[in-house]
């Protein structure tokens, strides 16, 4: 049925009629209510993979096996990543994506409005195969969330189960992103140029082409490693003619790319905050573009930096090392770009602003840490110790996991239409902020010493750090708690927000009523 | 919400297509994983799951047709960039076994050849089965789960079969070609014809493909076993021929909505994107062509 | 594991909290900590230390220019303070600046990254060539191109009962070499340039020793090199861990170098047996040493006193020629129950394993039915599942006291009696 053969029922302008529960959670073809569906789910993932996180730090307390057998400690680092990379932080900025996008361009809905709601529904079901994998003999993947063969070889069924439950995150991550895409590009208002798209539309532009190029790729790569399992092929048997290392540059073909595709949208999100609170425009906003861009082109080149002591040939550990160091330079100018925006400002520091700067802050730390990385030689001495797993954190959990907070104390008035309770906003900051760093600043001194990553059991000399890193992480995800609870306060209740929410935004988002209504821009906007 | 007529993006109302659809990938997934590890009730749920879902798809493509008079150019040029973005992440699908081949054979074949102190006397050569193939053969390494034949196996001919099948396939890229003008140009029979012409020469490739497996097992000993050799000719091809399984049952599709007057002259969607599709695959054959039969 | 179990595990949990903090600073006391890298005691390390001490000072120094900028900022330009925004919102030549600025500095870290690299790469003109495999869950050493054959393998030697503190009961409190000891030890020649060739037997692992500056992948099928040179002085042992993901066991495979002078390696080398252990006892570092090595080994061999080099090359040579001893069922059981320590580490040391993933020997059809099926898999293995050819490890002795041992425990009461001579008709 489609909103002509209904309009006559509903009547004309009631832009907030809403469906019944059912069909409103299940059925939906509208993008807010999808984009809450996934802002939900990623947040109860942030939830479930930061209990596997608890049980992995619980664990590393102190040297010997406390709580857990390192089967299944290799089961809860796996796991963890899985859910946090592909259950927490991606569906996230297609939340945001789904919020957001159609109200900065000025579009009507997501361009595919059904296939959107495929690709949320996608995902519970995918997640529950792979939790499901608990429960089949010999339980979850263990083997990391690379999934090296052959190590990937030996498991069980839940291996099987793992790879299926990606191919459906594939499935569901490449529908996303061609209806990102094709909004984008395709349902723009009259007037919006490219050049004059808001950067968190251009930053999910590049990061949707990202997907749609690297998520067949690892599909693929999960594919060989099913076959190779069950159906007698040698892709990674080197018996009949395979390498295990080729199954690593396929994987890092896709994985590489997959950080920058965790990360792009965070920066689109900081590029909107920091002008916000600086009341300045962004500076630079066209070398923002291309050095965007630049970080997409140059995420296809330079996969091997995670496979140096793979025993490469010298010239190409020398082309990926230089090709990766080549990423600061990008990267840099958008971190610049963030300064010179304050620079000169006049700055006010609501809860978004603490988090986009400290968001530039520990991201470019953890990304100082990716270019030690970079460097061959050292990576030697780096490679697979906590330093990695400290490097990560930093981009990954400082870098996307609190933008995404950031944004959704900036733009929760608009969706919910209430203001949240900043003083608790800004504790939570802080509370995150100190005990993320509680928790993952010791695991650069780890690495450094030479704890290896994936330990379920280490030498008493690594103890004490890791009795930091414990108590930071448990710290954390209290302060989650926090997190959920002014969430729902604010949903239910709060000081009305006006349509402006903050002092003088810019963009087509804040030309809505707060709460945005069910529908919105029916009638293309006219951008100047 | 205003009318929706022609002059606004149409946005459909809410559906419970695509929430049952993913029960049903569920089925299917969940299914074909717990079949590769014997479970009994696998079978079912999958068929279970393929049912749905064809039957959900059928329904929810027959939806979209009936709306589609009520689509805008806006919503033509959507589904024309969604169309064009799935073929390209089908590209970079098979680009993930063409770089496995491509590192194979340029990259760890020669290593292996080099390694003397783990396999004496193995050498690079193209098609390989890898340094174990003899001593599975003769029997004296344990048979290892990955190589199921041995070694003996003979190559397929490309200039028979696979010439064959390169001409079919090449030749139904023309023949769809001129079906497309004749729709242009309004000429019914004409694309009637050319489009039918067109499916029949794809399920003539496929004939020829099954026969071409058919022999490759029990005349060449050439299988999905028979070392890396076999695993990249079967899998390349392999999801090849699914693709043109998928391409043709597009086309054939097409064809019987033309036959029901479902297209003109200005708006044929489908058939657009079924062309797309089928140049698509067309295109992967001339590369398997030259990369797995010639080269 | 079953469900029952990680509820259990996850129960346990729950009470972590209470002890969290209390422990946490009576743990302070105890532990003896540090920052950075290991003393390097190779060149290269010693070059590895350099660079990754440069480029960290070229990253804090950035780091602190930029912040110190918008922390300023940040200070100065608040609206607290009523500072009126500016408007400008792009300036080309700034772009550019720090477009090549970056730029300039890479070329700078690149310059010396690539020297070494080059370097380390380098593994011509080697004075000793070690063969080096990894296995779930052990290395194995395979001297090559010395007059004698030398290989053994080293597996964790920490006691279960320090690893264990599942039951405060029975755990001891952990050693200061706690997982970083084995049984056997590396022995490398000071000042002389070693290649090894890394390679695996079943999954990939990684050899790395921090101190050497050395860390390789170790991929089944495939052979990578690297080289290390100690230099001269520097005697002594040195520990690393595996460092790629191996399943399981993977933080309990630690490698033991036990660096010696040039001589001292010779006469090792040379005297084939003859060689005074004491000599290379390195008791400062308070490590496992040859001495060590040697009675640890001599428990497991019945016959009279070894001597080191025996000591360390343990099966292979045994498994030529099997012992002329005639055995009673006792002494296989005996027997087999101390090398079954090694299957332990999969099928659990009371032969249950893991559901799904390692089979439990209780109750097998294997170990309950042909003995010949039995005794192949253990020779032979499983190829492509965790299941190693021990053929190559373990001597006909062992053998076939472990698979007794496996049909007459946990339950499997075949009475069966496997004898050596049985195993050895089934080797070639
Ligand atoms: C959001 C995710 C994210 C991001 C953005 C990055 C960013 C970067 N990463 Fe990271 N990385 C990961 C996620 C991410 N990484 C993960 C998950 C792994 C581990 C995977 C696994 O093994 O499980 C990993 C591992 C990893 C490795 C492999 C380590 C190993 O296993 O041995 C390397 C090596 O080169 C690396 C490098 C880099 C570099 C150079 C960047 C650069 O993009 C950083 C660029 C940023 C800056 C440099 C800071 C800002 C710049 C300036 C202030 C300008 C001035 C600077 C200079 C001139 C130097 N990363
Ligand atoms: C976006 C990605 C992301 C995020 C957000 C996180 C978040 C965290 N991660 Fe993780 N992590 C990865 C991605 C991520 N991680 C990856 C890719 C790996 C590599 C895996 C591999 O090696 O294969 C890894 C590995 C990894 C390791 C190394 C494991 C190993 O090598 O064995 C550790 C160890 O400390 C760790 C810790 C943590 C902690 C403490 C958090 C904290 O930030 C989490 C904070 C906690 C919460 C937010 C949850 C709050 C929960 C509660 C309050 C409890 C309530 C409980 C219920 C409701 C059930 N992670
Ligand atoms: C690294 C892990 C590992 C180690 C160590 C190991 N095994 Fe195994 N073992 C396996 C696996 C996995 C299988 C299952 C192989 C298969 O899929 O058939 C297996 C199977 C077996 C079987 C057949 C059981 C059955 O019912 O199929 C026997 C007997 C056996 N192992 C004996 C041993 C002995 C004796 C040792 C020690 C000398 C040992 N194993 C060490 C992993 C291991
Ligand atoms: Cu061997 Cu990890
Ligand atoms: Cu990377």
């Amino acid at each position: 049925m489609s909103h002509a053969a209904t309009a006559g029922d509903h009547g004309h302008d009631d832009h907030d009629h809403k469906p019944p529960f059912f069909q409103r959670w299940f059925m939906s073809t509208n993008h807010k209510d999808i984009g809450t569906l996934y802002l939900i789910f990623s947040l109860t993932m942030l939830f479930v993979g930061g209990a596997m996180a608890l049980v992995i730090r619980a664990e590393l307390f102190q040297p010997g096996l406390q709580f857990v057998d390192p089967h299944f400690f290799n089961q809860m680092t796996t796991v963890h990543a899985l859910i946090m990379v592909f259950g927490a932080v991606m569906p996230g900025f297609v939340g945001f994506a789904n919020w957001m996008l159609p109200l900065m361009v000025g579009a009507p809905d997501m361009a595919l409005p059904r296939m959107n709601n495929w690709s949320f529904w996608i995902l519970p079901f995918a997640f529950a195969i792979l939790l499901g994998s608990f429960f089949v003999p010999g339980g979850a993947p263990a083997s990391g969330w690379t999934l090296y063969a052959p190590l990937t070889i030996q498991g069980g069924m839940s291996v099987d189960m793992g790879i299926v439950a990606i191919h459906m995150m594939g499935i569901s991550s490449i529908m996303g992103a061609i209806n990102v895409i094709v909004t984008v590009l395709n349902m723009r208002a009259p007037g919006m140029t490219l050049m004059k798209m808001p950067m968190f539309v251009w930053t999910w532009l590049i990061t949707a082409f990202l997907l749609i190029a690297v998520m067949p790729v690892f599909a693929g790569a999960v594919t060989m490693l099913l076959t190779d399992r069950h159906f007698g092929t040698a892709f990674f048997n080197p018996a009949g003619g395979g390498d295990p290392v080729l199954y690593q540059h396929i994987f890092w073909f896709f994985g590489h790319p997959e950080v920058y595709i965790m990360i792009l949208p965070a920066f689109g999100i900081i590029s909107h905050i920091i002008p916000t609170f600086a009341r300045k425009p962004l500076f630079g906003y066209s070398s923002m573009v291309f050095a965007t861009a630049a970080i997409a082109f140059l995420s296809f080149i330079v996969w091997a930096h995670h496979m140096f002591t793979v025993g490469m040939p010298l010239q190409g550990e020398l082309f990926f090392m230089y090709a990766t160091m080549l990423i600061s330079v990008p990267t840099g100018v958008k971190v610049f770009n963030w300064v010179t925006t304050m620079w000169r400002g006049s700055m006010t520091f609501e809860t978004p602003m603490l988090y986009a700067i400290g968001v530039v802050f520990l991201f470019t730390l953890g990304g100082l840490s990716g270019l030690m990385l970079a460097i061959t030689p050292a990576d030697f001495q780096y490679h697979d110790t906590y330093f990695v797993v400290a490097h990560f954190h930093y981009v990954l959990f400082a870098g996307a996991v609190m933008a995404m907070m950031g944004g959704t104390f900036f733009w929760l008035p608009k969706w919910t239409g209430h203001m949240y309770n900043e003083t608790l906003g800004k504790i939570h900051f802080w509370l995150t902020a100190i005990f993320f760093n509680i928790t993952f600043f010791p695991q650069h001194f780890l690495g450094l010493a030479g704890m290896p990553r994936r330990y379920a059991d280490y030498p008493v000399q690594f103890t004490e750090f890791n009795q930091w890193s414990s108590v930071g992480a448990f710290g954390l995800g209290l302060s989650q708690l926090l997190f959920v609870y002014i969430i729902v306060a604010t949903v239910r209740g709060g000081k009305k927000a006006t349509a402006e929410v903050w002092e003088n935004p810019e963009g087509l988002e804040w030309t809505v009523p707060s709460p945005a209504p069910f529908h919105t821009f029916d009638e293309p906007p006219v951008v100047k | 919400m205003s009318a929706q007529s022609k002059d606004h993006y149409y946005v459909p109302d809410s559906s419970a297509y695509p929430f049952l659809c993913s029960i049903a990938l569920f089925c299917i997934a969940m299914g074909a994983a717990s079949m590769l590890n014997g479970y009994s009730f696998a079978p079912t749920l999958m068929s279970a799951g393929f049912l749905g879902m064809a039957v959900l798809l059928f329904i929810w493509f027959r939806s979209v047709i009936i709306e589609s008079p009520d689509y805008n150019m806006d919503v033509d040029r959507s589904f024309r960039m969604g169309m064009s973005w799935f073929i390209f992440s089908e590209v970079m699908f098979f680009a993930a076994f063409f770089g496995a081949l491509y590192y194979i054979r340029m990259l760890s074949i020669p290593w292996l050849a080099d390694t003397e102190l783990l396999w004496p006397g193995f050498e690079a050569t193209w098609p390989s089965t890898g340094p174990q193939g003899a001593e599975l053969l003769a029997g004296v390494a344990p048979s290892a789960n990955s190589i199921a034949e041995g070694t003996e196996y003979a190559l397929v001919d490309p200039w028979h079969l696979p010439l064959y099948n390169t001409l079919l396939l090449l030749a139904s890229s023309v023949t769809l070609t001129i079906s497309h003008h004749a729709l242009r140009a309004e000429k019914r029979g004409q694309t009637i014809i050319w489009l039918a012409i067109t499916v029949i020469l794809g399920a003539i490739f496929l004939f020829l493909q099954v026969e071409e497996y058919i022999e490759a097992y029990t005349e060449l000993g050439l299988t999905l076993g028979t070392g890396v050799y076999g695993s990249t000719f079967f899998m390349l091809t392999g999801f090849h021929g699914f693709h043109v399984c998928l391409g043709a049952f597009i086309l054939l599709v097409v064809l019987i909505r033309y036959m029901k007057g479902h297209f003109n002259a200005e708006r044929h969607f489908a058939f657009e994107a079924g062309a797309w599709y089928w140049h698509f695959v067309d295109t992967v054959w001339v590369g398997l062509f030259i990369f797995v039969y010639i080269l | 594991m079953v469900l029952s179990q990680h509820i259990k595990s996850l129960s346990k949990i729950s009470t972590f909290g209470a002890f969290l903090v209390a422990a946490l600073f009576s743990g302070l006391a105890q532990a003896e900590y540090r920052l950075n890298f290991q003393d390097p005691v190779t060149e290269v390390a010693r070059d590895i230390f350099g660079l990754h001490m440069l480029i960290f000072w070229i990253c804090v120094a950035i780091f602190v220019a930029v912040f110190a900028v918008m922390f300023y900022s940040i200070f100065a330009h608040r609206k607290s303070k009523n500072y009126e925004p500016a408007q400008f919102s792009h300036s080309t030549s700034v772009e550019i600046v720090w477009t090549i600025v970056p730029f300039l500095i890479l070329v700078v870290m690149a310059v010396p990254a690539t020297q070494v690299l080059i370097k380390m790469e380098d593994t011509t003109k080697s004075d000793l060539t070690i063969k080096i495999t990894g296995y779930q869950w052990k290395w194995g050493y395979d001297y090559l191109g010395l007059d004698q054959d030398i290989s053994f393998y080293s597996t964790l030697s920490t006691p279960r009962n320090q690893i264990d503190q599942f039951d405060k009961e029975n755990a001891q409190p952990q050693g200061e070499n706690y997982l970083l000891e084995t049984d056997n030890v590396l022995v490398v020649p000071s000042g002389r340039k070693v290649r090894a060739l890394i390679t695996a037997n079943d999954v990939i692992h990684a050899w790395w020793i921090p101190a050497f500056g050395t860390k390789k992948d170790a991929i089944p099928g495939y052979i990578n090199e690297l080289w290390f040179n100690v230099d001269e002085g520097k005697e002594g042992i040195y520990r690393g861990q595996c460092a790629e993901l191996c399943g399981k066991d993977h933080a309990f495979m630690p490698i033991v170098v036990k660096v010696v002078t040039g001589a001292e390696f010779d006469a090792w080398v040379a005297a084939g047996g003859s060689f005074d252990a004491s000599n290379i006892a390195d008791q400062t570092l308070d490590a496992p040493s040859i001495v060590e090595t040697q009675a640890v080994v001599i428990e497991t061999q019945d016959d009279a006193p070894v001597s080191v080099i025996e000591a360390i090359i343990p099966s292979a040579q045994a498994a030529d020629q099997p012992s002329a001893k005639t055995w009673t069922k006792e002494e296989l059981m005996t027997k087999g129950e101390s090398v079954s320590a090694s299957c332990a580490a999969c099928h659990g040391a009371d032969g249950s394993g893991i559901p799904g993933v390692f089979p439990a020997i209780a109750g097998s059809a294997v170990a309950t039915g042909s003995i010949d099926e039995h005794i192949k898999i253990v020779m032979f293995g499983k190829p492509g599942t965790a299941m190693a050819a021990f053929g190559g490890q373990l001597s006909d002795d062992e053998i076939a006291a472990v698979v007794t041992y496996q049909r007459n425990s946990f339950g499997n009461d075949t009475g069966d009696i496997v004898l050596p001579a049985d195993v050895q008709a089934k080797r070639n």
